[in-house]
């Protein structure tokens, strides 16, 4: 394993985080470049997609982490981990820059991120956390796979697309409380998934740790 | 004041939340469930839940990488939003400048004007101690007529942080700034060859 200034682990990442994110409310310039270092890249991945613009998702990654510099205790570290609160705020951020732009450009995008998920993207950085992280998007993939195309079509139109319930409901001429229930089950059903597939990497793990000791 | 009540049907609330964290509220709703999570424990919670899955859709994604420049202009607008050291919140700067090598290249530093003071705000510029040398800033005159007026002198000691400028000038009656090295503790009449330039906000 490559030794990095990035956190020693994942279960040491959540600590990591707080630590910074005290820091920078101490007013520590570097802390905030630490926090950019490792999490502008998922972020502004996630802000290209959603937009579809590389100059909107500067903009949306930009604002977010000048918050995180105003407004740190914004981030509450006993409520779940910052990776999960900061990459909330790109996309709720992403989606209400698309929501200001056209239908039409929004509909486009969205089919082509129900369509994207299954391409594979040549890797580009061979660094341990892109590859981690492709990993991990790997994962969600099969997830998602899982799922009954109707519920899957929610919540990619919802998440990828910057769709409302209501703009689901009428774009996919169903009833909105269907809409609803669809979108909950999938978040419902995508928690079990990735558990299981969560399990199943923990065993393959300590499989390999067991064959490796023979 | 009376006692905080489950309003009936707490369950939809819940669904607010799942909805919420993958920002699929109509506007109206938004707003409601704002109000509510605000003081509640269990929506807190089920909002962390469920972005704890949100967090893997981010995740999956086609991977780009963010332009270089960007996390210049961060540290930057990071910088001149507030000091970079504690010690409580300054007043908003009256007028700024971005200076850089050539129009459209990254911003070099950025000069701060409040109150009477000015203030350069850099990560780029190299620290000057032990060469012999201060950094001076120029004021230079509307349509390049005219020589450039030295307006007094900085030190830059390394890292991002807000450099105060020993003024001895006004700065505010220049439409563009500049900024080169000289000899320790001069005020030469014509600069050094000038490392940045850009123009001041009204």
């Amino acid at each position: 394993v490559a030794e990095s200034p990035s956190p020693p682990s994942r279960s040491d990442e959540d600590a990591w985080c707080a630590e910074l994110v005290r820091r920078v409310g101490a007013g520590d310039a570097r802390a905030l470049e630490q926090l950019y270092d490792r999490y502008a890249r998922p972020a502004y991945s996630l802000a290209r997609r959603v937009t579809g613009d590389p100059a909107f998702a500067e903009e949306v990654v930009q604002e977010v982490f000048l918050a995180v510099w105003r407004q740190p205790e914004r981030f509450q570290p006993s409520r779940g981990g910052f990776a999960s609160w900061l990459l909330a705020a790109v996309h709720h951020k992403s989606v209400d820059a698309v929501r200001r732009e056209e239908a039409v450009r929004r509909r486009a995008l969205a089919l082509q991120a129900v369509g994207g998920l299954d391409a594979s993207d040549p890797p580009t950085d061979r660094t341990e956390d892109v590859v981690e992280e492709r990993l991990r998007g790997e994962r969600v993939r099969q997830a998602l796979r899982k799922l009954p195309d109707s519920q899957r079509e929610a919540l990619t139109l919802a998440y990828y697309g910057g769709y409302t319930q209501r703009e689901i409901a009428s774009l996919t001429r169903t009833p909105l409380g269907t809409v609803k229930t669809r979108m909950h089950r999938a978040m419902h059903q995508l928690r079990t998934a990735l558990d299981d597939l969560a399990d199943l990497a923990d065993l393959t793990v300590t499989d390999r740790a067991e064959g490796g000791t023979r | 004041v009376s006692a905080p009540t489950l309003p009936a049907g707490h369950d939809e609330y819940e669904a607010l939340a799942v909805a919420w964290a993958i920002a699929a509220l109509e506007p109206a709703d938004r707003d409601r469930f704002g109000e509510h999570r605000a003081g509640c424990g269990r929506c807190a919670d089920a909002v962390a839940d469920a972005l704890d899955v949100a967090v893997e859709l981010a995740y999956c994604v086609p991977d780009s990488e963010p332009p270089a420049e960007l996390k210049g202009r961060l540290l930057a607008a990071a910088a001149l939003d507030r000091p970079a050291k504690p010690g409580g919140a300054l007043p908003p700067a009256d007028r700024v400048a971005a200076l850089s090598a050539r129009a459209g290249d990254r911003t070099v530093a950025t000069v701060v004007l409040r109150g009477g003071t000015a203030d350069v705000v850099t990560d780029v510029l190299a620290p000057n101690a032990g060469r012999g040398t201060s950094y001076v800033l120029w004021g230079v005159p509307a349509g390049g007529a005219g020589a450039p007026t030295a307006l007094g002198s900085f030190e830059v000691t390394g890292g991002l942080h807000s450099y105060p400028v020993r003024l001895v000038r006004a700065p505010g009656g220049y439409p563009v700034l500049a900024i080169s090295e000289e000899d320790a503790g001069s005020l030469p009449a014509t600069p050094n060859p000038v490392i940045a330039r850009g123009a001041l906000s009204r």
